[in-house]
């Protein structure tokens, strides 16, 4: 239970800190030229796709009422709703899907770190 | 064991006649068609049936009352005909058996001008993966107490029936037609001889059903009725198109116009819409409109429906409108209007800008009537009735109509009985008790969900309750129930080839007849647990078709989603176990397929009758415990359309098959089941 609630922290810390890089792309995206835009906008979809990956995103502005699945945050809390339901110790496969889903967290977190660090620095340096 | 007989005799004598009789295996591949005496009547009357619960409402879609009475109300049951109270729902009393041929009740109206005309639309009129059909209309002129189909036989699906307020004679149905595939029988229908002939009077095409029907009562000639584009698949639904719509009538049916585009309407792709004139303000219409591009919500029109504007708008009430989204309006205060989203009961004294939740006894809310004379007196889906505005409401703890989708027995004296409740929960009930009755003090509430199927030990000490993917193991003793699913990951939302196994809404769970330590399960692999669910194994390859061509995007569309574990496709939904060989398992798919291992799961045999068609269902499998190599399977292909049974008997191990279906009509709903014990568990 500890070990999800800690990933549970880890996975919120990540996308409060994607919502902060995204809110410093849009705070400076005026003061940047047409090519930079460009590349602010990729960036921004790219932090999106993240983002959707590590919480669910209730339709877009198109189709909101076509959901998206849910995101390594609410699959981890509801792993952690199915660990408390019984006072007995996790089963197999719930080590097994929180391995999984830390995996999943991990590869999410080096893209946003990879994002950040080669391309979100750089545009932001200029 | 002897309960099994006790409980679940008919169907097993059935098919003993069924197969009891010569068989022609032809050559490897082969299926033959075989002929049968035919039943003698006799023998079935010989079986004593027995009610024995549970006392829980079920899912109703239709209810009504009458002004004049305040004590007089019925429901019709998803899947247990009409039911009749005279004392304001403290007690019912069904009074369609022995009338009605199929008992889903989809809409049910009774005459303002004359209480004993009563009409019901059969059929289950709200789409879903599982769901009744029926066979028309029914009417009653002593108030329920005797029905006569009045046809609409091939409708199937009834989603709101509406008698002339002051003519009992003139009667408009909505009908939504086989939700399955496209059929002539949709659209709405209307009668002006009390049901001896039907006119339909508002079509689209054939894949275009009608939804909901609202009379002005001041002035009758005035309806207005929506239609919708809807098909159901077994791995999506499509609800919304370019046919869907409103349309009005000022002369009583005889013609319509498209009101759809009016100006206020939204511009974009338009679904499900559930529409109520105003009994108290007649200009006002109120509709509930599932739409893209964010223009769903509640709509109000307050000039007949010639503009409108979006009063409310929610997200959260906006999800599945094709089992939810119902608008009724308050027959005295025009600025009153309910509604019944997936999420609740909600009620606006503001024309609908704003809505609080009610307090209710039912959580899945369908159907909603209102005396005109006194707007406190209501009947809710469930059904429960008020007496004051919706302050309290009688109890759904009176009514025997629960939605079962499991069953399993134990071998207590006297036994238990076993069963998940669609829109409820799993339940347990002694077969017999000590007192006058079986009640609710003897009732067990199993803590898990709606959809599955159910396992349990021979002493009733543990119950292993299926849950859409999940499963739980209860301990009868302490009362703890662990999730021991296969893959406790939840996958809503998700498409199905990204689902790591593919469990169905009511997968199957296996104890084994020979050790009840054994337990199973399957997705599209099948699972095997020796330590009750701590741990499992894969014991198959996927023994399915694997049709990933259809498993690509999120169900549900082109507007709403509707991401279910229901619309998993290519999947197990069968699983069974020799009596005679432990380790011979067999398991049937959803998509046409038998498999068999006699090695306890450490290789497979395709050995699918050739002839199943696409998409059959495998329901049930029935390994004889008198004959090696002797199995029953049935399937069913109500997903596409197909109403035909298939009953299949090998004698050999799958090498062949015979089809055991002759004498059966062809919509002749089957399955198979087993009276004859066969565990071999130690006592």
């Amino acid at each position: 239970m500890v070990d999800i609630r800690d990933r549970v922290s880890e996975v919120a810390d990540v996308v409060i800190k994607i919502r902060d890089v995204r809110g410093q792309l849009n705070g400076r995206r005026a003061e940047l030229s047409e090519k930079s835009r460009v590349e602010a906008d990729r960036i921004l979809e790219q932090l999106r796709e993240i983002e959707g990956n590590l919480t669910i995103w209730m339709g877009s502005q198109a189709h909101p009422m076509m959901w998206g699945p849910l995101g390594l945050i609410e699959k981890l809390s509801r792993l952690s709703g199915a660990v408390v339901c019984a006072d007995a110790k996790p089963t197999e496969p719930m080590y097994a899907v929180f391995e999984d889903l830390s995996k999943r967290f991990e590869v999410q977190r080096n893209r946003l770190n990879q994002v950040i660090e080669k391309e979100v620095v750089l545009l932001l340096s200029y | 064991m002897k309960h099994n007989t006790k409980v679940l005799v008919l169907l097993a004598v059935m098919m003993a006649f069924l197969v009891g009789t010569d068989s022609r295996a032809l050559g490897m591949g082969k299926v033959v068609l075989t002929d049968y005496p035919s039943l003698d009547a006799s023998f079935l009357s010989a079986l004593d049936w027995r009610f024995v619960g549970p006392f829980r409402g079920g899912r109703v879609l239709a209810v009504a009352g009458y002004p004049d009475d305040p004590l007089l109300y019925y429901f019709g049951a998803a899947h247990g005909g009409v039911w009749k109270s005279t004392d304001a729902g403290r007690h019912w009393r069904n009074v369609s058996d022995g009338f009605f041929k199929f008992p889903a009740v989809g809409a049910l109206d009774v005459s303002l001008s004359d209480p004993k005309v009563i009409f019901a639309g059969t059929g289950e009129g709200l789409p879903r993966q599982f769901i009744s059909p029926g066979d028309g209309v029914y009417k009653s002129t002593d108030g329920g107490e005797t029905w006569t189909n009045v046809g609409l036989r091939e409708t199937r699906h009834i989603s709101r029936l509406r008698i002339h307020p002051t003519n009992p004679d003139i009667v408009y149905v909505a009908a939504m037609g086989d939700m399955f595939g496209p059929n002539p029988e949709r659209g709405v229908y209307r009668t002006t001889d009390g049901g001896k002939t039907w006119k339909r009077i508002l079509y689209k095409d054939e894949s275009t059903g009608a939804v909901d029907l609202s009379i002005d009562p001041t002035n009758p000639k005035v309806i207005i009725a929506s239609l919708n584009h809807h098909v159901t698949y077994p791995w999506d639904e499509e609800s919304g198109g370019p046919s869907t719509g409103l349309f009005k009538t000022t002369d009583g049916g005889d013609s319509w116009t498209d009101i759809t585009r009016n100006p206020g309407m939204p511009e974009g792709l338009i679904g499900k819409i559930c529409v109520a004139i105003s009994p108290a303000r007649p200009n006002r219409v109120y509709a509930f409109i599932e739409a893209d591009k964010g223009e769903g919500g509640i709509y109000r029109s307050d000039d007949g429906g010639s503009t409108w504007q979006r009063m409310h708008q929610d997200p959260g009430k906006m999800e599945i409108p094709n089992s939810y989204n119902h608008i009724t309006a308050d027959p005295q205060d025009p600025d009153v209007v309910y509604i019944q989203p997936i999420s609740g009961f909600w009620k606006s004294t503001d024309g609908g800008r704003t809505f609080k939740l009610q307090p209710t006894e039912n959580w899945d809310h369908h159907a909603l009537w209102i005396d005109p004379n006194d707007p406190n007196r209501m009947i809710d889906g469930g059904a429960a009735v008020t007496l004051n505005g919706g302050e309290s409401w009688s109890s759904l703890e009176n009514q025997p109509t629960a939605d079962l989708l499991s069953l399993a027995v134990d071998d207590q004296e006297p036994y238990w009985i076993y069963a998940s409740q669609n829109d409820n929960s799993h339940i347990a009930i002694p077969s017999r008790t000590d007192d006058r009755s079986i009640e609710w003090v003897h009732y067990l509430l199993i803590p898990a969900g709606e959809g599955g199927q159910t396992a349990v030990k021979p002493d009733g000490s543990v119950v292993y309750a299926c849950d859409r993917a999940r499963m739980f193991r209860f301990d009868r003793e302490t009362g703890q129930s662990q999730d021991i699913s296969v893959w406790p990951e939840v996958e809503f939302g998700t498409a199905v080839e990204d689902v790591k196994y593919r469990f169905y809404y009511s997968f199957p769970v296996l104890l084994s007849p020979h050790d009840p330590r054994v337990l199973y399960t399957a997705a599209q692999y099948v699972f095997r647990s020796t330590n009750e669910g701590i741990s499992w194994d894969q014991i198959s390859s996927d023994l399915t078709r694997n049709r990933r061509e259809v498993m690509g995007s999120i169900s549900g569309g082109p507007i709403s989603s509707n991401a279910s574990s229901l619309f998993h496709v290519s999947l197990i939904r069968a699983i069974a176990e020799s009596p005679l060989q432990e380790g011979e398992l067999w398991v049937g798919t959803d998509d046409s397929t038998v498999q068999v291992s006699r090695d306890g799961g450490s290789s497979w045999l395709d050995v699918s009758p050739p002839d199943l068609p696409e998409w059959t269902t495998i329901t049930a499998i029935e390994v004889s415990p008198h004959q090696r190599g002797t199995v029953y399977i049935s399937g069913e292909r109500h997903r596409v359309s197909d109403r035909t049974p298939y009953l299949y008997k090998t004698t050999d191990y799958g090498n062949t098959w015979q089809r055991i279906t002759h004498g059966i009509r062809k919509n002749d709903f089957s399955w198979l089941t087993s009276g004859i014990g066969y565990r071999k568990w130690p006592t």
